[in-house]
């Protein structure tokens, strides 16, 4: 009785584990056969400088918007180890968790509030960097604490030994020594702005202009590959979305692939 | 000189009323039970304490000044009481940086006497030798005692006056063991060592005082003889029959 438990136990886990397989390397597939041939299409050549710009405001929406979160969720998490307040402690990670259920597409509608309307940067890629950076706030930081946390404290403690200041301790050696997971949670926050749409939708907007300069760019309003492959599928043009899909994919597996193997 | 020095983490007290007089230029080994307070007393004794939720009453002196005192710069007081503890921890640098690292927070110096300075702290714990001028390899790539004995080296750089060690070799082999107690004893001709050790063997074999914690108090201090059981009081006997 109990080897056909056993049995029926593994059977049930075994199907389970081959349907979410099935699944996802359906999804995995059609995307990208689906993708790979609308990349060679003519409707593809024609759009290339559209995925052109649409990959370069991703980049550069990704880049400024760890530009400003990680630094921050590095403070908080530093601040989360070292001080003694603890209702303070308390009270911040409930905000900080309470704001991780918050939906993408609020943050959107408060960036466009703050950033776009309240400061006047209206729909750029400032807007969306700074919208996504508040996004990604709240999970940096638990990563980055966890990181500090799993490295080695004993740092920490030689390095106050020596007569370092609490501050040159935790950024000068224990930072140091959680390297690998500030970087995996950088990589990892990299990827969710990536892949972000409604924020961005919000915030960004949908401009196509190629490129020209860094920073003219960034006040710029500028969709990103999410955003674009929204547009495709809206202007009915799907195969040019799976394509932005194709891509899209490529980047975050990258960031992912990089995120694992520190 | 420690006076009527208590220590209590909310309402449990960990030391009560110790007072411990620590000669310069001499091994001082604290030995006790776990849970004691030896490795709180030595916290105290370079604040470090500070760092924890610890109530701190009683005064230890250094050089004329109240260690206690708010006004005494921890910092400071910490470049010239330098510490070693249990678990080797070099700093995810090359072991050059990690022995600089103590220098650079309290002195600018040129690139040739930093370097002077760096081997000289890795020459008196026996490394600059053992590693052949690499000195720009990872620290953590070394072996348990070569780190343990950087640790010791990274304390040393900044010219401590006391060197306070928390079972320092209590994670490494007995040939790495051998290694750092040579240099102990080696360091005890300039400096006031305070080193806490389970090892009685080790205490007798480099001890020139020794300091009996016992729940919190300094139940007796004396010369090492204490622990073949001569004078010693009636739980420093129990404690060495049970050890």
């Amino acid at each position: 009785m109990k080897r056909l438990q056993a049995l029926w136990r593994g059977a049930l886990l075994t199907a389970g584990a081959a349907a979410v397989c099935a699944g996802e390397g359906l999804l995995l597939l059609e995307t990208l056969r689906r993708g790979l041939a609308g990349l060679g299409s003519a409707s593809a050549r024609a759009a290339a400088p559209r995925f052109l710009a649409q990959t370069c405001n991703t980049l550069l929406l990704t880049g400024a918007a760890l530009f400003v979160s990680i630094p921050l969720a590095a403070g908080a998490a530093a601040w989360l180890l070292r001080t003694r307040r603890r209702r303070m402690r308390r009270a911040l990670l409930r905000c900080l968790s309470a704001l991780s259920g918050v939906p993408s597409a609020v943050y959107g509608l408060f960036g466009y509030l703050a950033f776009g309307s309240a400061i006047g940067l209206g729909y750029s890629l400032l807007t969306g960097a700074l919208t996504a950076a508040l996004l990604t706030l709240p999970p940096a930081v638990f990563l980055i604490r966890g990181a500090l946390l799993q490295a080695d404290g004993s740092v920490f403690r030689s390095a106050l030994a020596l007569g370092a200041s609490q501050e040159r301790a935790v950024f000068g050696v224990q930072f140091a020594a959680a390297r690998p997971g500030i970087e995996s949670a950088a990589y990892l926050a990299a990827s969710r702005i990536a892949a972000e749409s409604a924020a961005l939708l919000l915030t960004s907007g949908i401009g196509d202009a190629p490129p020209r300069g860094i920073v003219s760019q960034l006040f710029r309003s500028g969709a990103t590959l999410t955003v674009g492959l929204y547009q495709s599928v809206l202007e009915g043009e799907t195969a040019l979305a799976f394509s932005a899909g194709v891509l899209l994919m490529l980047f975050v597996s990258l960031l992912q692939a990089l995120a694992a193997g520190r | 000189m420690v006076r009527n020095l208590s220590v209590s983490y909310g309402k449990t007290p960990v030391l009560q009323g110790v007072s411990l007089r620590i000669p310069d230029r001499c091994i001082t080994a604290l030995i006790g039970r776990s849970g004691c307070g030896k490795s709180t007393f030595l916290k105290c004794l370079n604040r470090l304490i500070d760092e924890e939720d610890a109530a701190v009453t009683g005064s230890i002196r250094f050089d004329g000044r109240e260690v206690l005192d708010p006004r005494c710069s921890a910092t400071d007081l910490r470049r010239r009481v330098g510490m070693v503890f249990q678990a080797p921890s070099p700093f995810c640098m090359s072991v050059f940086d990690n022995v600089a690292y103590g220098i650079r927070l309290h002195e600018r110096l040129p690139r040739r006497e930093l370097r002077r300075r760096v081997e000289e702290a890795l020459a008196a714990v026996g490394l600059l030798g053992e590693l052949g001028g690499r000195l720009r390899q990872g620290a953590r790539g070394l072996s348990g005692g070569q780190q343990q004995r950087l640790c010791i080296a990274r304390a040393l750089a900044v010219g401590p006056q006391v060197l306070l060690l928390d079972e320092p070799t209590s994670a490494l082999d007995p040939v790495s063991t051998v290694q750092v107690e040579r240099l102990l004893a080696a360091l005890s001709q300039r400096m006031a060592v305070v080193i806490v050790t389970h090892n009685l063997a080790q205490a007798r074999r480099i001890a020139q005082r020794v300091a009996f914690f016992g729940e919190g108090t300094l139940l007796q201090d004396g010369p090492p003889s204490l622990l073949s059981g001569a004078g010693a009081c009636r739980e420093l006997e129990r404690y060495l029959r049970d050890a």
